[in-house]
């Protein structure tokens, strides 16, 4: 597979992702991760808001499903600090600022007993007003081979959105991308009749709920290294190849599709797309709550 | 379109399968808190299995 340079601006330009900003070339990769806290206990919700986001992604080539309505990818490489913390985990979510009961989805730990006092946890995908756990598509009350979060390892993960009507979407997250066999995937087959359609108000945010105050804080709890978000859901194989190489797009369809990416960070604000297409993420974090650290 | 209305769902009942072969989900993280149409099936099923109204809980905070 033919590999393509982030600074490789004359490809990536064709792209379908475009730019936000005319764009400079590509960044290579930052020297450190992003630190995420975590949560102070399973229910708090006075606790600081820390969080990169960005608001309105609709208007700007990612709407919840995608640039073509036909979904999108998102690849990271994370760290979930051990031990687990307590309660629920927020690692990436297309969702609206406050909780509607739809119009958002994301893929996080959860917690097994079902509760904000949960200290152990399963991958989950988080969708219409539910969490599902397993490659069959369970929640949590009836799993059946659930994928264990094992805090302290470093795991580079793909998340893969497809959408083929108004009433039928797939969401599928692959925890580990060294082993994407059954069962070790979660998936959703979303059939909720309408279920984000309508083009909704989209915030891309990555390390808390933006609900919290409502529910409790849903902190992110590990260290983010590396991701490529991409507007248009890409094949497994095309993924896996992403996954294998954050210093470049390896694949055509990454390169045409690629949103915001980063390879590392150099401060908590280097949140300028490592991959050419001009969009920057916010740093939501008033008091400082984020932080970096060496690389996973 | 009919009125949007939050229900709190008892605790640990996390779908409901309803007649019209819709499903209501629920979640812990949530609390439980579900937000349906009035005048739907997934109401009265919500209604059936002992949800009550209650008010915006992103207004409550």
């Amino acid at each position: 597979m033919a590999g393509y340079s982030v600074s490789d601006e004359a490809f990536i330009r064709r792209g379908r992702g475009g730019f936000a900003g005319g764009g400079g070339g590509g960044v290579g990769s930052g020297s450190s991760a992003l630190l995420f806290p975590k949560n102070v206990s399973g229910s708090d919700t006075g606790a600081p808001y820390g969080v990169i986001e960005f608001q309105n992604s609709q208007s700007s080539g990612l709407p919840i499903w995608g640039a073509s309505n036909a979904g999108m990818t998102m690849i990271r490489k994370i760290k979930v600090t051990s031990p687990d913390q307590t309660g629920y985990y927020a690692q990436f979510w297309m969702a609206q600022g406050s909780f509607t009961g739809g119009n958002y989805h994301g893929c996080h730990p959860y917690p097994q007993n079902q509760s904000n006092s949960g200290t152990t946890h399963w991958w989950e995908i988080a969708c219409e007003s539910a969490d599902f756990i397993d490659f069959q598509g369970n929640q949590p009350g009836s799993p059946n081979n659930p994928q264990v979060v094992n805090a302290g390892s470093t795991l580079t993960q793909i998340y893969i959105v497809t959408r083929s009507g108004a009433n039928s979407k797939t969401l599928t997250f692959y925890p580990d991308a060294s082993d994407t066999s059954s069962p070790h995937f979660i998936q959703r087959n979303a059939t909720t009749a309408g279920y984000g359609e309508g083009n909704p108000s989209i915030r891309v945010v990555i390390g808390d709920s933006p609900w919290f105050a409502s529910f409790q804080h849903e902190r992110f709890g590990g260290t983010k290294d590396a991701i490529k978000i991409f507007n248009e859901p890409l094949t497994l194989s095309d993924a896996l190849s992403e996954a294998a190489n954050f210093g470049a797009l390896t694949t055509s369809a990454g390169a045409a599709a690629i949103w915001w990416g980063k390879n590392g960070f150099n401060t908590v604000d280097d949140l300028t797309c490592s991959y050419g297409t001009g969009r920057s993420f916010t740093r939501t974090d008033s008091s400082n709550v984020l932080s970096t650290t060496t690389r996973l | 379109m009919s009125e949007k209305v939050w229900l709190q769902m008892p605790a640990g009942v996390e779908r409901i399968d309803c007649p019209d072969g819709t499903v209501v989900y629920a979640s812990a993280r949530f609390h439980w808190k579900i937000r349906l149409d009035r005048d739907s099936v997934k109401h009265q099923a919500a209604m059936a299995a002992g949800a009550v109204e209650i008010e915006d809980p992103n207004e409550a905070s």
